[in-house]
């Protein structure tokens, strides 16, 4: 498990693509996502809590996420999220956008610093 | 999509100014509480005391005020695009109604109600052919303009030569009708009714017969006399069942007023009509009498006696 000085802060921008991501396989209530984003990375990535829940309002108004109060596993009164149509295709559009970025610098990291310029 | 921006609205339009909706207000809360235990449900699973589970679910989750504001931001977000769309709009509208309201439209007035081109025009004669000068024309049309009715009544007199002439009273393409009555003095009141006609009238040709100077005198049931009573020959019905009218409306120059004795010159009449009086004490409503002019050689002053009690019951029945 990484100590908190190895957790990594995330991109600006990533947060909503990881939120995205977490919905693809159904609905989930803002405390599982955060579990889900921070088990999936084995705990090294880290999201203030506090913001998931901005995040997660400002998708909902631009449409790639839907809300629904419902019943929790822990059977306790819990606001789901789904993803929409619209989100979908903005999580293609964010995961090919983060390829690229990846790539790019996975190129800068392999380059030789006496390279040509 | 269209769901949200019927949510949206309603929201903004339940919603102060400046103010995010109450229900996303209360939404957000209970999800942040909602965020909390399920937290601290987690911590004390683990092991931990409520306190301390409360105390770690905390800090895990941050500033809390400051994630309530960026919540409510993202709200406000559409509360203010709502704003100024509301803002927008009601300036067009400002800016269109006044361009319309002083350079566009033209002012609003009432429509000018063209009565028509057609004349009534004729002669009024005596027995010998004689022109009869001064004789009252009463004339009615009735019109039936694009949604409405219109009666209207048009006076005159007849010249030295007995002619008369009303211009441009009804419409010449349209269906009319016209009720025409001639009072002359001393002569039997006649008219004429024409329905359903259009284009122009042919000359008016009257032939007006001497009558007797009927008298009509008013008085209470007591016997005193009713000065200033109006009163005007509403109809003649001649022996043969000819019927003579003259309608309430326009007939202002034939009314006559009672003298000091109550009494009433009504020359319209001849021996064995059934002449209709229309007559208004003064403050009271209008009524009308029957007389029958008898076919005697002289003929007596009619009695016409009026209950005041009843008039006057009768007038201020319809408001009481």
């Amino acid at each position: 498990m990484p100590t908190p000085s190895e957790q990594t802060e995330l991109l600006q921008g990533t947060l909503e693509m990881l939120i995205l991501q977490s919905l693809v396989r159904g609905p989930r209530h803002g405390y599982s996502i955060a579990r889900w984003i921070h088990n999936v990375s084995s705990d090294a990535l880290r999201i203030e809590e506090g913001s998931l829940y901005p995040a997660l309002h400002r998708m909902e108004r631009r449409g790639w996420i839907d809300s629904e109060w419902g019943q929790s596993e822990a059977n306790r009164r819990a606001k789901f999220y789904r993803l929409t149509r619209s989100g979908r295709k903005q999580l293609g559009a964010k995961v090919r956008s983060w390829e690229q970025l990846v790539l790019a610098i996975g190129r800068v990291l392999d380059a030789n610093p006496a390279g040509a310029v | 999509m269209f769901r949200r921006w019927r949510i949206t609205l309603l929201d903004y339009l339940r919603t102060p100014p400046g103010q995010t909706p109450r229900c996303v207000t209360d939404d957000i809360g209970a999800e942040i509480e909602s965020h909390l235990d399920h937290a601290i449900d987690e911590h004390r699973r683990r092991g931990m005391t409520a306190e301390h589970a409360r105390q770690a679910a905390m800090s895990e989750f941050g500033n809390l005020d400051q994630a309530l504001r960026d919540c409510h931001q993202v709200w406000r977000i559409d509360q203010r695009l709502c704003h100024w769309t509301h803002l927008t709009l009601t300036t067009l509208l400002l800016v269109a109604l006044a361009y319309f309201s002083f350079t566009r439209t033209p002012p609003i007035s009432m429509p000018v109600v063209d009565a028509g081109s057609g004349d009534l025009h004729g002669h009024v004669l005596d027995e010998r052919s004689e022109a009869i000068a001064q004789a009252h024309i009463l004339a009615v049309v009735k019109t039936w303009p694009p949604n409405g009715y219109r009666q209207q009544a048009y006076i005159a007199t007849t010249g030295a030569n007995g002619r008369f002439r009303i211009e441009n009273v009804y419409p010449t393409d349209q269906k009319y009708e016209v009720q025409l009555a001639v009072v002359a003095d001393r002569r039997l009141l006649e008219s004429i009714y024409i329905s359903d006609v259009a284009g122009q009238l042919a000359p008016f040709s009257f032939r007006l017969r001497s009558s007797e100077p009927v008298v009509v005198r008013f008085s209470t049931a007591d016997g005193a006399p009713l000065h200033g009573v109006e009163v005007f020959p509403h109809r003649r019905v001649d022996a043969s069942g000819q019927d003579n009218l003259v309608y309430f409306q326009g007939s202002e120059p034939v009314v006559t007023t009672t003298d000091a004795d109550g009494i009433a010159r009504l020359p319209y009449f001849g021996r064995g009509d059934l002449a209709t009086v229309c007559f208004r004490v003064p403050g009271m409503d209008w009524q009308t009498r029957d007389v029958r002019i008898p076919r005697a050689t002289n003929l007596p002053v009619f009695d016409l006696q009026v209950s005041l009690d009843t008039l006057r019951a009768n007038t201020e029945q319809p408001g009481s």
